[in-house]
């Protein structure tokens, strides 16, 4: 299993797609502030200009990219392996298909990981080469002194893994159920875009993992006991489903390749 | 001899929709043994051995690898093989030593050095850190074949391995099978419909038709037994073809000026030699053409199938 997913991470790094990917994180960071710098607050989300509160003022936007970039990897990861038959070249060998999945699973968090630590280096850097680092974070509309500032945008940024990880479960589940790599592509952003209507409505909102893509952060800053359960739960209960389903689908799956 | 079993399938049965692909197929291979496996493209061929392999699940039937259920045994049973089941698939975007990097962590105490050596033993060691995209199919045939041999497997299964490939790449592969079971002892499984090709390299031969093993045993056994077929040149080809056509043995009977080719239903050259000289026929010449696997095959199949 280790030297399975060892295998995974170096197929990870080796791909163009992952460096794309940050090239446009950090693309779009740039943007941010050249806007500010532009127009100023009316042309941009910034509201404190300094290097240390960038990533916490970024957050939410990495959701949209994120649902975009999870399912090409997955798409990537799954489907292209079973339609080019690379996934023979595990499956021939002494390894269960559960491990594989298992496997494909951990590099998956390991590439939204990888991808969320960039973005807050990439974006403290931006921030600060713009704006330099400045004496307090800004969040919420409160301001913290620097350590608490870093401390709390790594434990927000991380707590933001929980729902990207339900994200990529669902997009695996669509990836093993589906054929090709497009239909993957398509169907896991018509539905992720899809389930943003569920905003709409009030008492669904909770319950829609792209709100939770955008905004858990904010349950998770507010350290309400009872709410951060109920959205923890929530997640939870999509990354227990959609693991059960895809292993269920993987483990049944006749492989025509 | 009794040979240890590798392989047996026993009442392997899959059914997609409503056709039954493969109908509770036997398959017993031998150490030692080069099976080839006949049939027609859609006979069941492929379906069996990813069944075999794992990658499809029967409706039925069981599958041991040297003794272990694949089922219940898999890591157990298929440490002991090497596949390339349809066409061998790579990474190609990296190069063949790296595809055969990510294959050998798979396996339990596969070295750097045995990467080597198989890359030396399929002839590719110059070409390892090249892009397997830029490989042609006969080069990747030979990575799969090489990726196969990584574990030092006991049987080594490969499906139509020579499909696609032009007639250098095909002596090429054929050369490299007969080579490992000589001299490594490697038994082989192989699908193929080129008749030909099997009857080249392997020792026994199954046909299967419409999911069904329909003829099983040693490929020398197999040409020698049911029709044969005699040339036979003379100077009197009317009387010769009249007193043939009279024989109990003689199945058919077509001519081509003085030259005769008689099908018959067992070895009887002999006895047809000597019906023409009794009755004081002149024969020029008289030979049995020897039997191909074409020829068993077609009249086993009668001929269906798309081939």
């Amino acid at each position: 299993m280790i030297r399975l997913i060892q295998n995974e991470f170096y197929k990870t790094f080796r791909l163009k797609k992952l460096y794309i990917f940050m090239a446009i994180l950090a693309v779009h960071a740039w943007l941010t502030v050249h806007f500010y710098n532009a127009g100023g607050e009316w042309k941009s989300v910034i509201l404190m200009p300094n290097g240390q509160s960038l990533p916490l003022t970024l957050l939410n936007s990495m959701a949209q990219f994120m649902t975009v970039f999870i399912p090409i990897y997955v798409a990537d990861l799954i489907t292209g392996e079973v339609k080019t038959g690379t996934l023979k070249m595990s499956l021939l060998r002494p390894v269960r298909r559960i491990e594989w999945l298992n496997a494909k699973i951990v590099s998956l968090f390991v590439f939204m990981t990888v991808l969320l630590v960039f973005s807050i280096a990439a974006e403290y850097a931006i921030g600060t080469l713009a704006f330099g680092w400045g004496e307090q974070t800004l969040y919420a509309g409160s301001l913290y002194t620097q350590t608490e500032g870093v401390w709390l945008t790594l434990r927000l940024s991380f707590s933001m893994l929980l729902p990207y990880m339900a994200c990529g479960m669902i997009v695996m589940f669509i990836a093993v159920s589906a054929t090709n790599i497009s239909t993957t592509i398509g169907l896991s952003i018509g539905v992720l875009t899809a389930m943003q209507y569920l905003n709409a409505f009030e008492q669904l909102k909770p319950y829609s993992i792209v709100n939770q893509m955008y905004f858990f952060h904010e349950y998770a800053y507010q350290i309400n006991g009872e709410a951060a359960a109920q959205n923890i739960a929530v997640i939870a209960g999509y990354i227990a489903v959609f693991y059960l389903v895809s292993a269920i689908i993987i483990k049944r799956k006749d492989f025509i390749l | 001899m009794g040979n240890k079993i590798l392989l047996e399938v026993r009442g392997l049965t899959k059914t997609f929709g409503s056709k039954t692909v493969v109908d509770r197929l036997n398959l017993r291979i031998e150490e030692g043994d080069i099976y080839g496996f006949i049939g027609t493209n859609g006979s069941g061929k492929t379906t069996t051995i990813r069944m075999i392999t794992g990658l499809v699940h029967p409706d039925a039937g069981e599958v041991r690898i040297g003794g272990f259920h694949l089922k219940s045994q898999f890591k157990a049973a298929i440490s002991l093989v090497g596949a390339i089941v349809e066409n061998p698939a790579f990474y190609t975007y990296l190069s063949a030593y790296d595809n055969l990097k990510l294959t050998a962590n798979l396996l339990p105490g596969v070295t750097r050095k045995r990467i080597d050596e198989v890359l030396e033993i399929v002839g590719l060691s110059d070409r390892a850190k090249d892009k397997v995209g830029t490989y042609s199919l006969g080069m990747k045939q030979r990575l799969g074949i090489a990726s196969a041999l990584l574990n030092r497997p006991k049987l080594i299964i490969l499906d139509e391995p020579t499909n696609g490939l032009d007639p250098q790449g095909m002596k090429g592969i054929k050369e490299l099978i007969a080579q490992l079971a000589a001299e490594q002892g490697i038994s082989f499984l192989i699908s193929s419909h080129l008749l030909h090709e099997v009857e080249q390299i392997c020792t026994k031969a199954g046909v299967i038709r419409k999911g069904k093993l329909i003829a099983e045993g040693e490929v020398r056994q197999l040409l020698a037994s049911g029709e044969e077929t005699v040339e036979i040149v003379t100077s009197e080809p009317d009387k010769a073809e009249q007193l043939l056509r009279s024989a109990s043995e003689v199945i058919s009977v077509s001519r081509s000026q003085d030259q005769l080719i008689v099908r018959t239903n067992g070895d009887c050259s002999f006895k047809l030699n000597q019906l023409l000289m009794t009755s004081g026929v002149h024969i020029r010449t008289i030979s049995r053409r020897p039997r191909t696997l074409e020829q068993f095959f077609f009249d086993i199949t009668e001929g269906d199938g798309e081939r």
